[in-house]
């Protein structure tokens, strides 16, 4: 930069930059939004989107009461989606293991012999239950329609001391 | 010396951000709807547009071209992000799932506290950055 730029020639200097930066980045993500396959829509009506959106999740999600009807009713299966240790050490009576990192391999096998109708409830630990929310999206979208989230489950599930138990998945018979 | 390794990392955190959510517009969307600031209307067209405004600012800041115009982007950028945040730090919002959180608890994880460190100091990198742009003693 010169030396003696004015204080004023500087600062339009940068703003000048700044402008053709943003200007140069909006034409370009407008450009290649239409352009990719996976392009998103200029304008989405959030409330009905199919991802798991504040709405979608606060349909699908079930109180620990609920989760309590459905475990002693026996018409509910619960899947944990923590990692295989954690599962390991304990885990909801009856559970499988679905870990949200084995999303393209395992998983269909695990479920193969799960209808598309059965009643899932997923869970996980935190009030994040960020792992159980992505497990619902996947099974969601690969077609299963009667998805739960227990929210916070495992902690929840503790606290009330409902049936756990512990081992990895496979070793007792199902 | 100090200056030029620094424009490098922000750079370079500026165009991995930018260009990992030009990959994943949808799911940018989703965050920036959990965050629940911006009205409906705007997500989608802030999803599309800033992870390449990001990614400009991060290839300018690489490679030398309109560094003063970048910084005071990058630092209005992150400004923003950081006001974002704290908002909703403040406000006991959980972005990751887009609810509330309970009084009763991990009112701050450690990830939110995480971003507002990396986003402060990513914030301080760009204003020094930023000042030699700008002269300010006076002839």
């Amino acid at each position: 930069m010169k030396r003696g730029l004015g204080l004023k020639k500087a600062v339009f200097q940068v703003l000048r930059q700044s402008a053709l930066i943003l200007i140069l980045g909006m034409a370009l993500g407008i450009a290649v939004n239409q352009v990719r396959r996976d392009g998103i829509p200029w304008v989405m009506d959030w409330s009905s989107e199919p991802g798991l959106n504040l709405k979608t999740r606060k349909a699908i999600t079930i109180s620990i009461e609920e989760a309590e009807q459905h475990f002693l009713y026996g018409d509910a299966l619960f899947l944990d989606a923590r990692p295989p240790q954690l599962y390991e050490q304990s885990h909801i009576l009856g559970a499988r293991n679905l870990p949200l990192e084995l999303f393209e391999g395992p998983m269909d096998r695990d479920l193969t012999n799960v209808s598309k109708e059965a009643l899932i409830v997923a869970y996980c630990e935190g009030e994040r239950s960020f792992l159980s929310k992505g497990l619902a999206l996947e099974l969601i979208s690969r077609g299963y329609k009667n998805v739960r989230i227990l929210e916070n489950g495992w902690n929840q599930w503790l606290a009330r001391e409902f049936p756990i138990e512990a081992g990895a998945w496979g070793e007792k018979p199902r | 010396m100090l200056a030029l390794a620094l424009r490098m990392i922000l750079g370079a955190v500026f165009l991995f951000a930018g260009i990992d959510k030009i990959l994943h517009p949808a799911a940018f969307a989703e965050v920036i709807y959990n965050y629940q600031i911006l009205p409906d209307g705007f997500i989608n067209l802030s999803a599309i547009l800033l992870p390449w405004i990001e990614t400009l600012i991060g290839l300018s800041l690489v490679s030398g071209i309109w560094i003063p115009g970048a910084t005071l982007l990058s630092a209005t950028l992150l400004s923003v992000f950081l006001g974002a945040i704290l908002f909703n730090l403040a406000r006991g919002l959980d972005v990751d799932c887009g609810c509330f959180m309970a009084a009763d608890g991990a009112g701050s994880s450690t990830s939110i506290l995480w971003y507002v460190a990396r986003d402060g100091l990513l914030l301080l990198i760009a204003l020094y950055l930023l000042m030699p742009a700008l002269p300010l003693k006076r002839r």
